[in-house]
């Protein structure tokens, strides 16, 4: 039994300009202690995925399915349950640590704060922790500061901090390499890394980076267009595809290439009938534009295509 | 940065100063006359000695460092209308004023920003649509239309409240049952006030990310919106009511006519019907001492809650 088991989990906004289709029937299970990466391009709906299993959505989201962690499925719960599982269970990283951060409390304040209000520790004891948690990702000296005064990376080792400091089982970290430079991109993931493994807790980490999918996870799971295409080990998704669309990234990317996807990104009000990458397909045959391909087996996960 | 601030007040505390003593000078007319106010009469002898005595025939330097010396000394002239010195009119009136305006700055203060944080975050429940509906009614109607209000039901036709004035016997019993009506209108509007802004604050920076990141800590509904939101939304609310302090003895001018009281507001307003030129000025001088100190204060405070704004100074 894995640890977070998402089945069938679909979301959809209602917008003036139609039902907004963000993620139809995502299934995906993370497993103790793994590390699964979350990859596809911007505006597919992986944030919409983590934001939902958190019950973060806005008011005017639709969201179907489950979402078990422990038996239970988090979106039957209440906001109060609900509020208890984020953060001590399943805590998130968000993209952008400069605006995610209180700008008025400073970041000692706002890592202890989770330790007093939710395990009820003494002032001085989460002081204690937060600013030995703070040293250890390399803010020592910095605990009395504001956001404001930290730079960019900073910051977004303070909000790790905020996130993994009651020990959550199950660590999100949406696009937390998004807007750094490629020293700080090594170093974040090497903090979150290691805030994973001090937890003995899981990652599910969402990124549009196929070279941070590979450096960081064991799994990869490519979305398209609010589906999932294809599951499976790291080192077989990235080595070889059996999507066409993981195919495609791949090649997109400057060391394999460059080559553009042909085609524009579909809209998600009204979505490309059958399978949603046929129309920016090279394999595409006759039956793709009518039929939902279904899961078939690969050799280390799932694959949605009839190639 | 506070320093250049402060120095900056003080700049203009110097211009506006300087600038009350040259209206009287510089208007046309007899200068006497524009500072004794237009309905004293002399005789040409007294007006001589009287000249002397204010100063008027000495060169306009030496007036003007009299005239500085004598605010230094809290002199600020007499008034011949009112048979006193305005000095003493005016520590007189301020107490009173002071006694109904400044619970009702802070009491509006207090209940504005709370109930209107509340609804902005609940702003989609009935009941606080219910109160913003009336909030904002409170808010548009004017204040000495509400006082006329109050004074009618409740003083005139129920007898519950005195009709007018401070005090009749002079207890503090006496005391609270006058204030009480004037006290809680404008306690009332300047709730309403805040109400507003306080609300409109909070639905905004409930859009903010470090809000939803509140949310994802785990924390509940009241412990965001009151650890996370309050701080960052109430900070416009710091400047309002610092500079409501400012005009603490201007402001409760229509309340205080409506209700007959003899503070501040009625002060200014008699003396201005009735030409009573160095009681305006001299009160003129209070009023610019008192916006350029609740500036300060203004700003110290805010400093004081917004990190960003302290550590640019």
């Amino acid at each position: 039994m894995a640890l977070l088991d998402i089945r069938n989990l679909s979301v959809s906004f209602e917008t003036p300009q139609g039902l907004v289709k963000a993620a139809t029937q995502v299934s995906l299970a993370l497993e103790y202690n793994e590390t699964l990466a979350l990859v596809g391009e911007t505006g597919c709906g992986k944030s919409v995925v983590v934001n939902a299993i958190m019950k973060l959505l806005p008011a005017n989201a639709k969201v179907d399915g489950r979402v078990i962690y422990r038996g239970r499925d988090l979106l039957s719960l209440d906001e109060k349950e609900m509020a208890r599982i984020r953060g001590q269970d399943i805590a998130i990283i968000f993209q952008n640590p400069s605006l995610a951060l209180n700008p008025v409390y400073k970041i000692s304040e706002q890592v202890s704060e989770s330790m007093i209000l939710k395990k009820r520790s003494s002032r001085s004891r989460a002081e204690e922790i937060s600013s030995q948690l703070l040293q250890r990702l390399g803010l020592k000296g910095r605990e009395s500061s504001y956001p404001f005064q930290l730079s960019g990376g900073m910051n977004q080792r303070a909000m790790i901090a905020c996130s993994v400091v009651l020990g959550p089982k199950i660590i999100i970290a949406d696009e937390p390499t998004k807007g750094l430079d490629q020293s700080m991109v090594g170093q974040v993931l090497g903090e979150i890394r290691k805030a994973k493994e001090v937890n003995g807790a899981s990652l599910l980490l969402i990124t549009h980076d196929m070279e941070v999918a590979r450096q960081i996870s064991d799994k990869v799971a490519v979305m398209y267009c609010g589906e999932v295409m294809e599951v499976g080990k790291t080192e077989e998704v990235l080595q070889a595809p059996s999507h066409p669309y993981t195919q495609a990234l791949l090649d997109s990317l400057p060391e394999r290439g460059f080559l553009p996807i042909p085609g524009p990104s579909p809209s998600m009000i009204d979505p490309p009938e059958g399978c949603r990458f046929h129309p920016r397909c090279p394999w595409r045959r006759d039956l793709c534009s009518i039929e939902r391909p279904v899961q078939k087996s690969t050799t280390t996960g799932w694959v949605r295509c009839c190639r | 940065m506070l320093w250049g601030k402060t120095a900056r007040y003080a700049i203009a505390f110097f211009l506006i100063i300087s600038l009350n003593f040259a209206i009287p000078r510089a208007m046309p007319g007899d200068t006497l006359t524009n500072l004794m106010g237009e309905d004293v009469h002399l005789s040409e002898d007294a007006m001589l000695e009287l000249k002397a005595k204010v100063g008027v025939d000495q060169p306009i330097h030496i007036q003007f460092l009299n005239y500085w010396r004598d605010l230094f000394h809290l002199d600020l002239g007499y008034s011949y209308h009112l048979h006193a010195p305005v000095s003493s009119l005016i520590r007189e009136r301020i107490k009173w004023t002071m006694l109904l305006v400044a619970p009702s700055i802070i009491m509006g203060a207090f209940v504005g920003t709370l109930l209107g944080a509340l609804a902005g975050w609940r702003r989609k429940e009935a009941k606080s649509r219910l109160q913003t509906t009336g909030f904002l009614l409170i808010y548009c109607t004017p204040p000495y239309f509400l006082s006329m209000l109050a004074l009618y039901f409740l003083g005139f036709e129920l007898g519950w409240f005195p009709l007018k004035g401070f005090y009749q016997s002079g207890t503090i019993g006496d005391i609270a049952h006058h204030l009480f009506l004037p006290v809680l209108i404008m306690t009332l509007f300047s709730a309403s006030r805040n109400y507003m802004i306080m609300r409109g604050s909070v639905i905004q920076e409930r859009q903010m990310l470090y809000a939803s990141y509140a949310r994802a800590k785990g924390l509940s509904s009241d412990q965001i919106l009151f650890r996370h939101i309050f701080k960052n939304a109430a900070l416009p609310i710091i400047t309002l009511v610092a500079l409501d302090f400012g005009f603490i003895f201007s402001g409760a001018l229509f309340i205080e006519i409506v209700f007959s009281m003899h503070g501040m507001g009625n002060l200014i307003y008699d003396s201005l019907l009735c030409r009573d030129y160095p009681v305006l000025q001299g009160t003129f001088a209070v009023i610019t001492i008192m916006v350029i100190l609740a500036n300060l204060l203004a700003d110290w405070t805010y400093g004081l809650v917004d990190p960003r704004v302290r550590w640019q100074r």
